[in-house]
């Protein structure tokens, strides 16, 4: 250890040399001043958001007639025998949450709903990053008998016999195949049995849907929020407006990257490694964590067929592929979850997996005394420590997290297509 | 590693990249880029050897190998073999998987056993956890030369890079100290 200390001090050089802030030190404001450079890198990090990287993986992802079709599934009731939509529990008038600590579809779920916004974003998707991609996600919610209580050959059936949804299926992915169409044996009745070239038909045409619904969610972005205009005004050595990060806000992004210790995970302009940690909230036992979470999630995502990697995909060498294939399944991922992207933070109360914590407040709390958490470890370092904060302190935290919401910047995309409102607005812009 | 091979070898990455990168890894940015982390969003790095000789920035450390100059190089632990690395596109992307170019030699100047195994991994020895992925280890075209892929330091702090290197059932390790932001 000693060695290792005496190796980092003797390139210090290197590391001032390569961490130069884009932000110039001579006209941050006084909230900011103390910061170290590494400290004041981190901010500058923190924007522009990048646009969203392509999915190889799904062919339709930026096909905007597929965005259209998979708007309209997205708000379609008719799918799940209890009327429940992806907008039940991804409400646009709720950030795209429900606003529940759990999900609630036909029944009640384990996890808290998680935004939908930015979700064309994510690496992982889901609390424990069961899936892989935006598209192959989409199958479990209309599966699970808790939340959509459907199949997919309802869904099919769904739209094969509507003459709206039919026609834009069919604009994107051209015709209905015929081998579901039968009209002695329907092949999309519940409980009928089918040819293993019939299935293969229903899970390919499920599969087009999903791309579908991936390429819609893909449109939901968050906009430029008050803490991309006060970075883009600290990089060009001007004064931030108090409009969008006041002073209280200020002095809470100076914790938030130095002695907070947020930046450890919530880090670069989506605030999120993509990857996974235990913050040691224990389960029903109130004493260790009993959800196997990330290492439950990586034997499932490695295993489904509808992954990157699968027959489904439509890049199965991609990157992404070759990353499901290389996960590390061990046995320190028991209980880790997804680290959340903070963008529109403040519009999707509760938190955590579990919405366990009400409020920023309650969030702020709990990492500042660690209330509710196991303790780390003997071995380990203590990467999360109670932070001692004081109450101007908390409320700064929370002042910068409220910066870090903007506007959805397409309205046209976070409507329900077949509302009667909708089919008298004009069409969502390409 | 002469030095006659480096114009050989600039090519041989620029292949390598398109061939077998991760998502990522794929950018070469300019030398510039490569040195500004934050006008591409990587992350800060500074590094040591923790267990042999020290690459100072700005040195050619790898000496015309196909690495650049800025390598990290270090003796395994017994002192048979040189090992140096990169990241290929020159810098180690924010909590994105990338790939790195290695380049191993036997110091008493045999050639490498044809059925070497080499190994990369990364660890945070004081968070008691590694990397996320199983990073793949491909053999270059080129002597001593492998790609390893799914290279992912997700979280800032002390990380430990080692690269092992086995021989006739003997393994030994080089490793490196990197501190990311």
């Amino acid at each position: 250890m000693v060695v290792a200390t005496l190796l980092l001090d003797a390139s210090a050089l290197a590391l001032s040399q390569e961490s130069a802030p884009k932000i110039a030190r001579a006209t941050l404001p006084a909230e900011l001043a103390l910061l170290t450079d590494e400290e004041v890198a981190r901010i500058a990090r923190m924007s522009p958001l990048p646009p969203i990287a392509a999915d190889a993986t799904n062919r339709f992802a930026d096909n905007v007639e597929a965005a259209r079709f998979g708007q309209r599934l997205f708000f379609e009731k008719r799918f799940s025998p209890a009327g429940v939509s992806c907008a039940t529990c991804h409400d646009p008038a709720r950030a795209f949450t429900d606003g529940r600590p759990l999900a609630q579809g036909i029944g009640e779920t384990r996890r808290n709903s998680p935004t939908v916004l930015d979700a064309g974003r994510r690496r992982w998707l889901g609390w424990d990053g069961k899936f892989d991609s935006l598209w192959s996600q989409a199958l479990s919610p209309i599966e699970n008998p808790v939340e959509m209580g459907s199949d997919r050959a309802t869904v099919l059936r769904t739209i094969r016999d509507d003459a709206e949804l039919r026609t834009q299926h069919e604009a994107v992915f051209g015709a209905f195949p015929s081998e579901l169409s039968s009209a002695s044996t329907d092949p999309l009745q519940v409980g009928a049995q089918r040819t293993e070239a019939q299935q293969k038909v229903v899970d390919q045409t499920t599969a087009n849907v999903l791309k579908a619904l991936g390429a819609y969610q893909r449109k939901l972005t968050s906009g430029e929020a008050p803490i991309d205009r006060a970075v883009a005004a600290l990089k060009a050595g001007q004064a931030v407006a108090a409009s969008d990060l006041d002073s209280s806000a200020l002095r809470g992004m100076a914790i938030f990257v130095s002695r907070g210790g947020c930046y450890q995970c919530h880090r670069g302009p989506s605030f999120t490694d993509e990857e996974f940690h235990n913050l040691g909230f224990t389960g029903a036992n109130g004493r260790v964590a009993d959800d196997p979470a990330r290492l439950a999630a990586v034997d499932f995502v490695k295993a489904n067929p509808w992954n990157a990697a699968g027959a489904f995909s439509d890049a199965p060498s991609s990157p992404k592929g070759q990353m499901v294939r290389a996960l590390r399944r061990s046995g320190e991922l028991f209980g880790q979850f997804r680290t959340p992207p903070l963008r529109s933070v403040a519009q999707t109360s509760p938190y955590m997996h579990d919405g366990r914590l009400g409020t920023l407040a309650d969030v702020v709390h709990f990492y500042d005394t660690l209330e509710g958490a196991s303790p780390v470890g003997h071995h380990g370092e203590a990467v999360l420590e109670p932070l001692g904060l004081t109450e101007a302190e908390r409320s700064d935290l929370i002042r910068f997290l409220e910066s870090l919401s903007g506007k959805t910047p397409n309205p046209e995309w976070t409507r329900d297509p077949s509302s009667p409102d909708a089919r008298t607005s004009p069409a969502p812009e390409r | 590693m002469k030095r006659t091979r480096r114009l050989h070898c600039v090519v041989h990455i620029t292949l390598t990249v398109a061939a077998l990168s991760l998502a990522g890894c794929g950018d070469a940015p300019t030398e510039q880029a490569s040195k500004d982390p934050s006008a591409n969003g990587a992350s800060a790095q500074t590094e040591a050897s923790s267990g042999g000789t020290q690459t100072a920035a700005g040195q050619d450390a790898a000496d015309g190998s196909w690495l650049s100059s800025g390598a990290r190089t270090a003796l395994s632990a017994d002192g048979t073999y040189r090992v140096a690395w990169e990241p290929i596109g020159g810098v180690i992307p924010d909590a994105e998987p990338f790939a790195i170019a290695i380049e191993i030699e036997r110091v008493d100047g045999a050639p490498l056993a044809a059925d070497t195994v080499v190994l990369a991994d990364a660890e945070m020895p004081h968070h008691g956890h590694g990397m996320n992925l199983i990073p793949e280890v491909k053999r270059a075209p080129h002597a001593g030369a492998f790609v390893a892929e799914g290279m992912l330091l997700h979280m800032s702090g002390e990380w430990v890079v080692a690269i092992d290197v086995g021989e006739g059932g003997v393994s030994e390790r080089a490793q490196w100290i990197l501190h990311v932001d």
